[in-house]
């Protein structure tokens, strides 16, 4: 009843469209088989996202919340609920549990998708068991653009991820990834129950996208909606230290700074969320060094970094305070310290991380010799724990 | 024929001034918005299960090449090629090159966008010396006029394909028949097969249709993704789609070659994909007539009319390929809404023999149209044949309204349209009608065709509705003349009004239809007006003497009409108007049911205080009237006629003969009601003559003798009221009752029936009291008056 009243209170945001909606405004598709209501062409989302095909019937709002309308053609009960916007299909548990959008931005190259495959594998297999957290995809397409663009890949055929389609010729990128996020613990007597539920929102999105204002504005809308953001930098494109490595690595074309593209989110949200420059933006925002296994010879061994992190029983806040210190004083080494500077200026909650998606170099060819992932969960479950959604742990 | 151009790929610089990928170039014209929809049209990702990190060899043999074609928001046409190309200038996999041409509306003349796949100017990949630091510059306008349109996929090429696949004719008939149908359920098509297969299939399907129509499909020879589907989609191996029985089904039309699974496609009864897929295969030069027949047709949507389109194809192939029904019918809108006159002309000669007596029994509107299109051509061409065919379709459409299976309005249109369109129409339809007419005499069947015949003649100018009567006078036509009249006095809400400006324009210009009319024109007149306008009418016409000159026929409706409008109230003028009624009756030999003047006149005589009449045959008359009488106005009459008539009367028989001619059975209560009253008025005289009268009637009333048995109810009612009237007489005037019995010398059977009266009454207490009462007040007033 509470959850109900709620729902049809607060506002949910379509995590495709981005529009804010009320549940009492957002109409129903009809889920029977084509054989018993015959499917038809969905007008506006044929506008929106371009969609020609025959599709469940639309059935409109009732002006209320209700978790379920009927079909009036076939009698068939659906709970699916659309966005009416875009006229998506909103995630089940819309209105239930709060979403959480997490943007996982950078410039082209900087290992965005690799970084959310590996991600996505290391919370189900090594995060979940021991932290108690559940993921699971909320819908088909989830599950099938994961395996098929990431997983499969990576994990299967052992090659990198093919580049990233804009968004703007490709809409597929704009889809999300969608999962639920199932919390639990242990009671004193020792029986595990669920502490609670979120929904999950992932963007992957093409570098060249951030490469403009105007198209981050149009496909990137996501990013002014986020709850966390994940910057993802190339240490490589940092100009220090390509010229520290000296070919001893194959480095990468440069490509957008890093900088600047920091410089055109943090506009985007403020213009997005209207927030003018005199207050600081909510968002944690988390920076993570990619491949940092390419720099690791140029890093003190003796480093926290270069140690495995451990969040057995929570988010590890001292090992994270180390290296937050850490990276922060090799961003100053490394000559960009107004990344840390805009960071300072413009979030209330920010963390630098140094991770390694793969923990290796692509050989030749695009062969992918082993997946060795560092650190990737720190900046997730950063995020996660800035949202009070996993527990610290103080080391003593 | 000239072209824009647009190269989208990931590059190292291009329009946005960064890398990755983008639009790298285009030419001058080209819209923001136009780049953005090609934009999104130009996305490639290749089969799943194809190679991941391929050799460039391997790109060319087996990664499909999509050749997309797709209209733009701004009409323009875009055509794009998007090829694979492997790894991009930052050696990560998965880049494309797509190369837009962007076409004006109507400048690719006859080509399919198919025939342009192998145009040598295509780019597919953009090499390392290209990909610079600069900016490119605007790509050139090309020129495109002298193209070669493909080799691969010339008309006969594509029958050999299609001849060398399994069942391939009906494989591309189910396709084509599935692009047929997607029009109108937005289920887009496509079919799965190895890349060059594929690439084949497409543009098999497109050849089925003329450049002109194909070019009205969005096609993608290559589509990974189902959510941005072209109407016309070819894909190979693993990609988005999801080759499903639901998908099949309900969402898609799929034609898998692997997997053998096909979506099922409702028949079309003329199955254009079915004819053409096999003259695809098997007469391509007879499939290329056809699409140059079509260049003579402005029609270029992929619709039913296509079909048709082929049907009068295969008319002007063989004359005697002429289809029927819904066929012939689409073939005639189709060559009527989008032929030019020529098209039409060399239709009529096929159609011409549709309409062969028998040879086929078409719709009414199917005859309506084919009237139109005759009536036209033989405007146009002046053929004689035309006309008359024109006029055999009306004359069929007629003979259904006739037959109740059309109606006037659409028979009206034809008539107004071929009087229209040919010199003298109106006169030869007219005579079609005739015909008709004569052939049903019946006048409810002619009905339809008056009102045809009205509302043409409503719509012509006066001259020539004077001039179309005046010939169905001559020809004798009065009949439809008559159904004419009796459509317009029918529909009319003042119909004397209509009758006399009738009379004027018609009936005095055509005096012999007038004649030999009359009396169905006034019939049809009374027939439209209500009851009691009727009735004043008929009585008018008798007035002024018109009756003498009618029908008797008529003059019997009138003299009836006039005899049911006659008040039962005794005025001047009613009684003058019963004798106008009778005279005219007599002299006309007209029987009047009930006789009306007749009842007036005996209510008179009753008022006056005479009896009815002394003949017999008045009160047979009489007997005769009032059972034709309403119930209420038997009442009334009895009220009026049979109190002062049994006042008035002193004989026994006559009260008799009164009874028996104004008694009703079924309203026996009225008339009881009546004669209690007639016992029970107040008189000076307690016992006068009538009642006397009545009294003798009863004691002698034998209901076994002839006549009486009618009365039968009324005895015992009657008795009762002698008894009470007896009752309540002075002891002193029944004794003068009794005297007067006893003088009558009654017979035996009415003098028992007395004793029993009298001791019935004499034995009551009341009449004891009375009569004890009486002797006393004698004693005490022995001069009181008797």
């Amino acid at each position: 009843m509470l959850t109900s009243l709620i729902a049809a209170l607060s506002k949910q945001v379509c995590p495709y469209c981005f529009e804010p909606y009320r549940l009492g405004q957002a109409p129903f598709r009809c889920v029977s088989p084509g054989s018993r209501c015959a499917p038809e062409r969905d007008e506006v989302r044929a506008a929106k996202w371009g969609e020609n095909l025959a599709l469940g019937r639309v059935l409109p709002e009732r002006g209320a919340f209700h978790r379920q309308t009927i079909c009036p053609a076939c009698g068939q009960r659906s709970g699916k609920r659309l966005c009416p916007h875009c006229h998506m299909e909103q995630p089940h548990t819309v209105g239930c549990y709060r979403s959480f959008i997490f943007a996982i931005i950078g410039a082209k190259e900087a290992g965005k998708s690799h970084y959310l495959a590996v991600l996505i594998e290391q919370i189900k297999k090594q995060l979940g068991p021991t932290l108690g957290i559940l993921l699971e995809p909320m819908n088909d397409a989830t599950i099938r653009r994961y395996r098929q663009d990431f997983y499969e890949p990576l994990y299967e055929h052992g090659s990198v991820i093919r580049a990233t389609h804009s968004a703007l010729s490709d809409r597929r990128v704009q889809m999300p990834l969608i999962y639920s996020l199932t919390l639990t613990s242990r009671s004193g007597s020792g029986a595990r129950r669920i502490r609670g539920v979120v929904t999950l929102v992932f963007f992957d999105t093409a570098g060249e996208d951030l490469d403009d204002e105007d198209v981050m504005a149009t496909v990137n809308k996501y990013i002014y909606r986020a709850d966390g953001i994940l910057l993802l930098l190339d240490p490589l494109q940092l100009r220090r230290v390509r010229a520290k490595l000296d070919c001893s690595v194959a480095l990468p074309e440069v490509n957008t700074e890093t900088a600047t593209i920091l410089e055109r989110t943090t506009k985007l949200i403020r213009l997005g969320r209207d927030l003018p420059l005199t207050r600081p933006i909510d968002a944690p925002l988390a920076l993570a060094f990619s491949k940092f296994d390419a720099v690791e010879g140029l890093l003190d061994p003796q480093l926290q970094l270069n140690a495995a992190s451990h969040h057995d029983h929570g988010f590890d806040r001292a090992d994270f305070e180390a290296v937050n210190a850490e990276m922060q004083a090799l961003l100053a080494e490394w000559d960009s310290g107004q990344i840390q500077q805009a960071a300072e200026t413009h979030y209330r909650r920010f963390g630098f991380f140094g991770i390694s998606a793969l923990g290796c170099s692509p050989l030749g060819g695009g062969r992918v010799p082993r997946i060795l992932p560092r650190r990737v969960e720190d900046p997730f479950l950063w995020l996660l724990h800035c949202h009070g959604l996993v527990p610290a742990r103080d080391r003593s | 024929m000239k072209a824009l151009q647009l190269h989208y790929t990931s590059c190292r610089r291009g329009r946005s001034g960064g890398a990755g990928f983008q639009t790298r170039a285009c030419s001058d014209g080209l819209s923001p918005e136009e780049q953005r929809e090609i934009e999104r049209r130009s996305a490639y990702r290749p089969p799943r299960d194809a190679e991941r990190e391929p050799s460039p060899e391997q790109i060319a043999l087996d990664f499909p090449r999509a050749l997309r074609f797709h209209p733009l928001s701004s009409g323009r046409l875009a055509l794009t090629l998007s090829s694979y190309c492997g790894r991009d200038y930052s050696g990560r996999w998965g880049n494309f090159f797509a190369h837009t041409l962007v076409f004006e509306p109507g400048s690719l003349g006859d080509l399919w966008p198919v025939d342009l796949y192998e145009w040598t100017g295509w780019k597919s990949r953009l090499e390392a010396a290209e990909d610079g630091e600069e900016a490119p510059p605007p790509l050139p306008v090309v020129e495109l006029a002298g193209v070669t349109p493909a080799e691969s996929f010339q008309l006969a090429e594509l029958s050999a394909f299609v001849r060398g696949q399994e069942e391939g004719v009906a494989f591309l008939a189910r396709v084509g028949r599935a692009l047929l149908a997607s029009r109108s359920d937005s289920r887009p098509v496509v079919v799965r097969d190895r890349p060059v297969e594929a690439l084949f299939w497409i543009a098999a399907v497109l050849k089925l249709f003329p450049p002109r129509h194909a070019r009205r499909l969005a096609v993608s020879t290559y589509q990974d993704d189902p959510r941005s589907c072209a109407d016309l989609n070819a894909t190979s191996g693993e990609t988005d789609f999801v080759w499903s029985e639901a998908e099949a089904r309900y969402r898609f039309y799929h034609f898998d070659r692997q997997s053998g699974l096909a979506s099922e496609v409702a028949g079309d009864p003329s199955d254009y994909a079915a004819t053409t897929a096999r003259w695809l295969a098997e007469q391509p030069e007879r499939l290329e007539r056809f699409h140059a027949f079509l260049t003579t047709f402005r029609h270029e949507r992929l619709d039913a009319g296509l079909a048709a389109a082929l049907d009068l194809f295969l008319l002007r192939e063989d004359p005697a390929a002429l289809p029927l029904g819904e066929r012939l019918v689409r073939m005639v809108r189709f060559a009527a809404e989008h032929g030019d006159q020529d098209a039409r002309l060399e239709l009529l000669g096929g159609l011409e023999k549709a309409l062969a007596p028998g040879s086929t029994t078409l719709d009414p509107a199917d005859l309506e149209l084919l009237a139109g299109v005759f009536a036209e051509g033989a405007r146009v061409s002046a053929e004689a044949r035309y006309r008359t065919a024109a006029f055999r379709s009306a004359a069929a459409l007629l003979g259904q309204l006739v037959e109740g299976r059309s109606n006037a309005e659409m028979a009206t249109r034809v008539w107004s349209r071929l009087g229209e369109l040919l010199p003298g129409g109106d006169r030869e339809i007219a005579e079609q009608a005739l015909g008709l007419v004569r052939a049903h005499p019946e006048t409810l069947r002619c009905s339809p065709i008056g009102e045809v015949l009205a509302a043409r003649l409503a719509q012509l100018p006066a001259t020539g509705a004077g001039e179309l009567r005046r010939w169905l006078e001559g020809a004798g036509g009065d009949a439809l003349l008559l159904a004419e009249w009796s459509i317009l006095v029918g529909a009319s809400p003042e119909p004397v009004a209509t009758f006399e400006r009738y009379r004027r324009e018609v009936l005095d210009l055509l005096p012999s239809y007038a004649r030999r009319c009359d009396t169905q024109i006034r019939g049809g007149l009374l027939s439209a007006l209500p009851e009691r306008e009727r009735s004043g009418l008929a009585l008018r016409w008798l007035q002024s003497g018109e009756l003498k000159g009618f029908e008797p026929e008529l003059v019997t409706r009138c003299l009836e009409l006039a005899n049911r409008a006659l008040p039962l109230a005794v005025d001047k003028k009613t009684l003058a108007w019963a004798d106008l009624v009778t005279d005219a009756a007599g002299r006309h030999r007209v029987t009047l049911r009930p006789d009306r003047p007749r009842l007036l006149r005996a209510l008179a005589l009753a008022q006056q205080g005479r009896a009815t009449g002394p003949t017999e045959a008045d009160w047979v008359g009489l007997a005769s009237d009032l059972p034709l009488l309403g119930a209420d106005e038997y009442e009334t009459l009895l009220e009026k006629l049979l109190l002062p008539a049994l006042e008035s009367i002193r004989i026994a028989r006559e009260h008799g003969k009164l009874l028996a001619a104004t008694f009703r059975h079924d309203q026996l209560g009225s008339f009881l009601d009546v004669y209690t009253r007639f016992f029970r008025n107040g008189r000076r005289d307690p016992w006068p003559e009538p009642l006397q009268a009545a009294l003798r009637f009863w004691l002698t009333f034998d209901d076994r003798s002839d006549g009486a048995a009618p009365l039968a109810a009324l005895e015992m009612p009657a008795r009762d009221l002698l008894a009470s009237a007896l009752g309540r007489l002075p002891p002193r005037y029944l004794e003068k009752v009794e005297r007067k019995v006893r003088q009558a010398r009654l017979e035996p059977r009415a003098e028992a029936l007395w004793q029993r009266l009298h001791q019935g009454v004499t034995s009551a207490r009341g009449y004891r009291l009375r009569r004890w009462l009486g002797a006393r007040l004698q004693q005490l007033n022995p001069f009181g008056r008797r």
